[in-house]
């Protein structure tokens, strides 16, 4: 039941304006933020796996991405030299407005990949922890933290389909 | 639960407003949507979108006729109150040319006309008091305020309003029987239409002030040497001077009113004056007709309307102090649309207002005193030409 503060209408007029704010997939009009993202779920049943469980020789699958609308928090790159010669590594926060992912019912989770600017991230972390009005049923948001993964280690390949 | 939002258009139909007061009129209902739509446009739409209803505007639109028509005819009721007071209910004077009347004034005079004893609106009592023989004073409430029945105190307090103990009319004594008679006491007599002169008498043109300093001679007279004719009301005791002597009963007549006739203020003039117009509160003027006002009308609810749907724009996006936004919080602009909103408001009230002022009945009287004397300065510095004749 919604409490007196933020009741259904209020969650849908806050939605509205996240919807104009951050974007929506099923409307056409360019949002404000317009922070695009391709997700990719991993796709387990298709991924060899060996006899430890880990992926196999030819690596995770990954089922076709979806793009999503979200605010980035990209941290800096960092730049770490061994051995094996300089390594590039980000660190960045996918922030998903929770609704958003209800209607389309997709949930991001542990292993999807995320492609942005010009990198896929893995994402190591969720979060669900947004409550607004402190009402569980107000969950607004989805964080997922996503490390920098090397598009050698994932069978992607970007198609003119996007 | 989908938002309903502005969509782009609108499409007025009957009873689609509050109150519903102008939905009859052909062009409100025509230009609402046109309103609404421009309306819409000026807060940002479609580059933004708008979090209010078709309603929401009709509902602005509507207030601001209301709210235009209230200020224009408070003005109006202001300028003609003194005109209107009195006045039948049942007449609608919205949109009504209206000519000044004395009424009003008429009505607060008869008041001192009351008390002057000149008309009014208070009725006045006579009674008869039977003098008697070495009794000087006279109880009132017994002889008339305690008294019940028609013309009687019944009780109340009463109001002496005159006394009728007096000498005789000096006039009746002019003709003083000691100074002989004479034909110039004949001639005053016939010219006042007492005389019964036959033809061929003699006549002598008297001033008039001549007869009047006699009568006042008389009166001071009576006054000085002999004991006048005069009252004392104290504690509701009239007591006469001089008492009366004579072994016979005299009369002695008072002239009252009941206080409370005098004090009543629900004082209507006719039977059918109860339902008149007594303050701003039932002078009839109601909501004007949309169509009847003009284009300057016309802008100036436009623009309150837009003031209006602002104002509720601003309170649509300000009921939280912010909006969750994934991970995050947005603060949006509504308590700045309600200060606009608040200032616009402010404004336009004001100028219709001022405008108003100007236009009242002394402000033109005094607009047009003050051209004609500017007109009446400009044509003195014309040159006169010289006639030669």
């Amino acid at each position: 039941m919604a409490s007196r503060f933020w009741p259904v209408k209020d969650t849908d007029l806050a939605k509205h304006f996240n919807d104009e704010l951050v974007g929506n997939l099923t409307k056409d009009d360019c949002s404000i933020i317009g922070q695009e993202v391709i997700l990719y779920r991993i796709a387990p049943y298709d991924t060899q796996t060996n006899m430890y469980g880990e992926a196999g020789e030819t690596g995770k699958v990954y089922k076709a991405g979806v793009k999503l609308f979200c605010i980035v928090d990209s941290q800096d790159f960092d730049w770490n030299t061994d051995e094996f010669g300089p390594d590039t590594r980000q660190d960045v926060s996918f922030h998903f407005q929770r609704d958003m992912l209800i209607d389309v019912n997709f949930r991001p989770d542990l292993g999807d990949v995320v492609s942005w600017n010009d990198g896929y991230f893995e994402i190591n972390g969720t979060n669900e922890n947004q409550l607004i009005g402190g009402q569980t049923g107000n969950n607004w948001t989805i964080s997922c933290t996503a490390h920098l993964s090397r598009i050698n280690t994932l069978n992607i390949e970007r198609t003119r389909a996007f | 639960m989908a938002v309903v939002l502005w969509q782009g258009s609108s499409s007025f139909t009957s009873d689609d407003t509050p109150w519903g007061l102008y939905d009859d009129d052909s062009s409100f209902s025509s230009d609402v949507d046109k309103f609404a739509s421009w309306a819409a446009r000026r807060l940002g739409y479609p580059i933004t979108a708008v979090e209010l209803t078709s309603g929401s505007f009709y509902a602005c639109f509507e207030e601001s006729v209301s709210e235009y028509s209230a200020q224009v005819n408070q003005f109006n009721i202001k300028d003609n109150l003194l005109s209107l007071k009195g006045q039948s209910t049942g007449s609608n004077l919205t949109h009504k040319r209206l000519s000044n009347t004395m009424g009003e004034q008429i009505f607060l005079s008869e008041t001192y006309g009351s008390e002057a004893g000149v008309g009014g609106q208070v009725e006045t009592y006579t009674n008869k008091i039977t003098l008697s023989q070495s009794v000087q004073e006279y109880d009132l409430n017994e002889l008339i305020a305690d008294l019940s029945g028609s013309g009687a105190g019944t009780g109340g307090s009463i109001e002496v309003k005159r006394v009728f103990y007096e000498s005789d009319p000096a006039i009746t004594r002019y003709f003083d029987p000691y100074a002989g008679t004479g034909q110039q006491t004949n001639n005053m007599l016939d010219a006042f239409g007492f005389g019964g002169s036959s033809p061929a008498i003699t006549f002598m043109l008297q001033p008039v002030y001549a007869d009047l300093l006699r009568v006042q001679a008389i009166e001071f007279n009576d006054q000085v040497r002999k004991s006048a004719y005069s009252f004392e009301i104290r504690n509701n005791k009239l007591k006469i001077f001089p008492t009366w002597t004579s072994d016979s009963t005299g009369s002695m007549f008072i002239e009252w009113s009941r206080v409370d006739d005098r004090d009543n203020v629900l004082r209507t003039r006719y039977s059918g004056s109860a339902d008149t117009i007594s303050d701003i509160s039932n002078a009839p003027y109601d909501n004007m007709k949309y169509g009847h006002i003009n284009d300057v009308g016309k802008q100036w609810i436009r623009k309150y309307g837009l003031a209006l749907s602002k104002e509720l724009l601003g309170m649509v996006r300000s009921k939280y102090g912010t909006i969750p936004i994934p991970n995050s919080e947005v603060s949006l602009d509504g308590e700045t649309l309600r200060a606009e909103a608040t200032a616009e408001k402010e404004t336009l009230i004001e100028q219709l207002r001022e405008m108003l002022d100007q236009t009242s009945q002394r402000a033109l009287l005094e607009a047009d005193q003050e051209a004609s004397e500017h007109l009446q300065s400009k044509l003195n510095k014309v040159p006169i030409p010289i006639y030669i004749g």
